[in-house]
């Protein structure tokens, strides 16, 4: 625990975890055995000693969202020197430590706790040593009584090295680690149960189990509902004691045992006995049935995991922004709770910031002095505003190529994004300890592209608002791990690539519009060969239709809150193979077709088979194209007056290819073939 | 002590097991809801008594798991899918629920053992390995995103309650057939 933040979380959650067992203890109070109501204690040891952001999941109540929210507000406008402000809090251990001189309030106050943890442990320390002392003080019992004493003792294997009489006890107790020492009341008759009570005390396992709850009593020092629990501790532990002792009396012996009458035995705790509790647990010994081993085994694992594992779904999710019924601060708390896990969940976040404008799920994704700025503006309850913005613009000249120059466009309105669509990241590729590739949001409409449309295309149609081009907007990006959270940044200049159709009732984005992966020329005898590859990856956005007894049916769209632990579920490599046939070709007056089979090699050495499209050559294919379900595609074109002497053939494959093997048919005879392996060209 | 009646008892918590198996549901209201089979069981108690006395430690924690899944029944039939803040007590129910039917159980089977019936020994091995089942169904783990892993599990849940149905059902039986005489347990 570095901060007061960190301890207020462990406490908070340890405190939680006591609440829980107590409530179970009561309810199973007079049905499991008394061993049983020390034991589950355990889980509450165990809680103790494990952090509370150690797997990352919210322990039945969402204390970190709420932890971290009281942080921001308290925390903004202090230095301080223990606490990140833009940082979630964590606990990295269940034990404090200084990082440094205080400086803001909160230091300070975290620094009053370390010397309140110091000063109970020396309490403890001290209150040992006086004991101790006490029983060196003491007057020794004569030899004969300790002899009997010692076989009392080594009856329950117990060897005692000497026996006291102290006047300030009021019945037996045990002390020592290593060289045990009786104690007994002075000037008072002691019955042999009583003895017996104290020797089952001090075991070496009960001085350690003593030892750590004073400890945790020390560490949570502040916490009065930890003191409520540790006595509650205490009393189970007497009960349980009270247990054994009757476990070893005869039955004529056990009706006589009362608790009562053992007061000030030693106890974990140098507090007062509760006598009442006492005599109460006495008779519940004899009501809870015996042979419930099995059953407290399985309650004592699930409330163990439960308190360690904390609940299966997240508490705390990012809530959409239009839900804003919660505070600035409780957002950035959400925010903080929520760290980008993995790289497609940066990205996703990141181009939902976008979409939305929202600087605060931009900061999510944004390396940590990006962060600062968007959080300290989303506080101040700055938004991100894009019109005015200048950025490239390439027009379309097909519907899957842009014109080579780009122009610049001022844009009056801003991105219009299509909502419905979202988004997607093309071309990742690893770099520098990171990934860089494309971030491409869809725009339904880009107002600026009305006057690079080629107008003639559409029948003097007039371009109103319904038929503007749509568009991509392309946002080169790298992503990468700070620290322990994903972060994305922009790395080049912004550009809008115009779709080459107008959108009526719904937009179309070519996939192969923007730059691609790897491009790759091949010259051969007939011509030459260029082959592009793109690849595409998609979050699963989709938000599916959902039916209930008492709702209508909603209809699917896309998911506008961010996934920062998203995964990529759609990849695919979308490839384009063109053949520009050599100079002079409409010379040769035999030419009446050429074409290309095109087969991507997805095994590593894996030899193309063209055997299954010699079918196809034929004259009934002279002017056609197809594929099958192995991502084999080809293309026939008539040679006429209008053709340009290219032929091109595209294909998508669901996984990544190890190369794309190409097949030129001259009059439906192969003329030569390419292989491209990883980059390599095999050539003809 | 009367047979019949206990007869009857164990017929009500063998209807009230068989009905825990299955779920009638019609849009988002469960037909058949758990509440219900607790209102069994908590009815059957009191035909027990007399020959366990320590099934009424169970009363008390029957109405808290009948009133649980009375609110899980409501919460779910107005449209409410979403338990998280509730996990809390969702937890405690599955202690509870893990104590309850290994406790009922065993006393069933304490009811077969006293009339020196058969079914003592399946009612045993049928409570430890739904002891067992409920216990890992109930640890933190999402079960049910392994599509594998959760029909598994639903099938073996089926399984064990009809075998729990058919245990029971015949201890019913053989008890209405006659035997030994039931006596009052004394303070155990």
């Amino acid at each position: 625990m570095e901060n007061i933040w960190s301890f207020l979380l462990q406490t908070l959650s340890v405190s939680l975890i006591g609440l829980l067992l107590l409530v179970v203890k009561l309810l199973l109070r007079n049905r499991l055995s008394p061993r049983w109501q020390y034991a589950v204690w355990g889980v509450l040891a165990v809680r103790l000693m494990v952090p509370a952001s150690t797997y990352g999941k919210d322990i039945f109540l969402p204390l970190p969202l709420w932890v971290e929210t009281v942080k921001l507000t308290v925390e903004q406008g202090l230095s301080s020197a223990y606490t990140a402000f833009y940082e979630a809090v964590r606990v990295v251990a269940p034990v404090p430590w200084l990082s440094g001189g205080p400086v803001s309030v909160t230091d300070w106050l975290f620094l009053l706790y370390i010397l309140g943890v110091f000063g109970m442990l020396g309490w403890e320390l001290f209150a040992s040593l006086r004991l101790r002392r006490r029983f060196q003080n003491g007057e020794p019992v004569s030899a004969q009584e300790f002899r009997r004493l010692q076989r009392m003792g080594e009856r329950e294997g117990r060897t005692i090295c000497a026996a006291v009489f102290l006047p300030q006890l009021t019945s037996p107790m045990v002390c020592g680690v290593f060289h045990l020492v009786l104690g007994l009341p002075a000037n008072k008759p002691v019955e042999e149960t009583a003895i017996l009570h104290a020797f089952l005390y001090p075991t070496r396992w009960n001085i350690l189990q003593s030892g750590f709850w004073r400890v945790c009593r020390a560490l949570h020092w502040c916490n009065p509902v930890m003191w409520f629990f540790l006595r509650q501790v205490n009393h189970d532990w007497v009960s349980f004691c009270d247990h054994q002792v009757l476990e070893r009396l005869q039955e004529e012996e056990q009706e006589g045992y009362d608790p009562g009458r053992l007061t000030g035995t030693s106890a974990i705790f140098d507090g007062e006995k509760d006598l009442k509790e006492q005599a109460e647990a006495a008779e519940r010994r004899s009501i809870a049935p015996k042979g419930r081993t099995l059953v407290a085994v399985c309650v004592t694992v699930v409330l163990l995991c439960s308190s360690l594992l904390g609940t299966v779904e997240k508490t705390v999710e990012i809530r959409p922004w239009w839900e804003g019924d919660g505070s600035r601060q409780e957002m950035v708390a959400i925010s903080h709770c929520n760290p980008c896990t993995t790289a497609a969940g940066a990205l996703d976040t990141y181009a939902k910031g976008m979409m939305q404008e929202n600087p605060l799920y931009c900061a999510m994704a944004s390396p940590e002095a990006r962060r600062k700025q968007l959080e300290d503006g989303f506080l101040r309850g700055e938004g991100q505003k894009t019109a005015s913005e200048t950025v490239l613009l390439y027009p379309a000249v097909s519907y899957d190529q842009a014109a080579e120059a780009p122009v610049k466009v001022r844009l009056e309105d801003g991105y219009r994004f299509d909502t419905d669509r979202g988004y997607r990241v093309q071309n990742l590729k690893e770099k520098d300890g990171g990934q860089t590739g494309l971030l491409i949001l869809y725009l339904y409409t880009v107002p600026e592209g009305k006057e690079f449309v080629e107008k003639d295309r559409f029948d003097d149609m007039e371009l109103t608002e319904s038929y503007l081009p749509s568009g991509q907007l392309v946002c080169p990006v790298r992503v990468w791990r700070e620290e322990n959270r994903y972060v994305v940044e922009e790395t080049g200049e912004r550009a809008i690539y115009l779709s080459y159709d107008i959108p009526n009732g719904g937009a179309e984005y070519c996939e192969r519009m923007v730059p691609e992966l790897e491009a790759e020329k091949a010259v051969g005898k007939y011509g030459t060969m260029t082959v592009h590859r793109w690849s595409v990856y998609q979050v699963d956005n989709e938000e599916k239709a959902e039916t209930s007894v008492w709702d209508w049916e909603r209809g699917s769209g896309f998911c506008e809150i961010p996934k920062p632990d998203a995964a990529f579920s759609v990849i695919r490599w979308p490839w384009k193979v063109s053949y520009q046939c050599v100079d002079g070709w409409q010379d040769r007056e035999n030419l009446q077709m050429v074409g290309l089979h095109v087969m991507p090699l997805i095994e590593e050495g894996e030899q193309p088979d063209f055997s299954e499209l010699d079918a196809y050559l034929d004259i009934s294919n002279l002017n056609a194209s197809g594929s099958d379900n192995r991502g084999v595609s080809w293309n026939h074109c008539r040679v006429d007056e209008t053709w340009d002497g290219e032929v091109t053939v595209e294909g998508v494959c669901e996984t990544d290819t190890q190369g794309l093997a190409v097949r030129l048919i001259w009059n439906f005879e192969e003329k030569e073939s390419f292989t491209i392996r990883g980059g390599v060209n095999d050539g003809p | 002590m009367d047979r019949n009646r206990v007869a009857r008892a164990v017929g009500l918590i063998a209807w009230g097991y068989l009905l825990l198996c299955f779920h009638l549901t019609v849009g988002t209201i469960v037909l058949v809801p758990n509440w219900l089979c607790y209102i069994f069981f908590l009815k059957a108690m009191g035909g027990l008594e007399p020959v366990v006395p320590a099934v009424k430690l169970l009363f008390p924690l029957g109405v808290l798991l009948g009133v649980w899944e009375g609110l899980l029944w409501g919460m779910s039939a107005v449209g409410i899918q979403d338990f998280t803040l509730l996990y809390g007590l969702q937890l405690v129910a599955s202690v509870l629920m893990i104590y309850f039917h290994f406790q009922f159980l065993t006393n069933l089977a304490e009811i077969a053992a006293q009339a020196m019936l058969p079914q003592r020994i399946p009612l045993l091995c049928l409570r430890t390995i739904r002891t067992l089942f409920t216990t890992v169904t109930a640890l933190p783990i999402a079960w049910t995103e392994v599509y594998p892993l959760a029909v598994v599990l639903g099938i073996v849940g089926v399984v064990i309650g009809i075998c729990t149905c058919v245990v029971l059902f015949g201890l019913r039986k053989a008890l209405k057939r006659g035997g030994l005489p039931l006596q009052p347990e004394m303070g155990k």
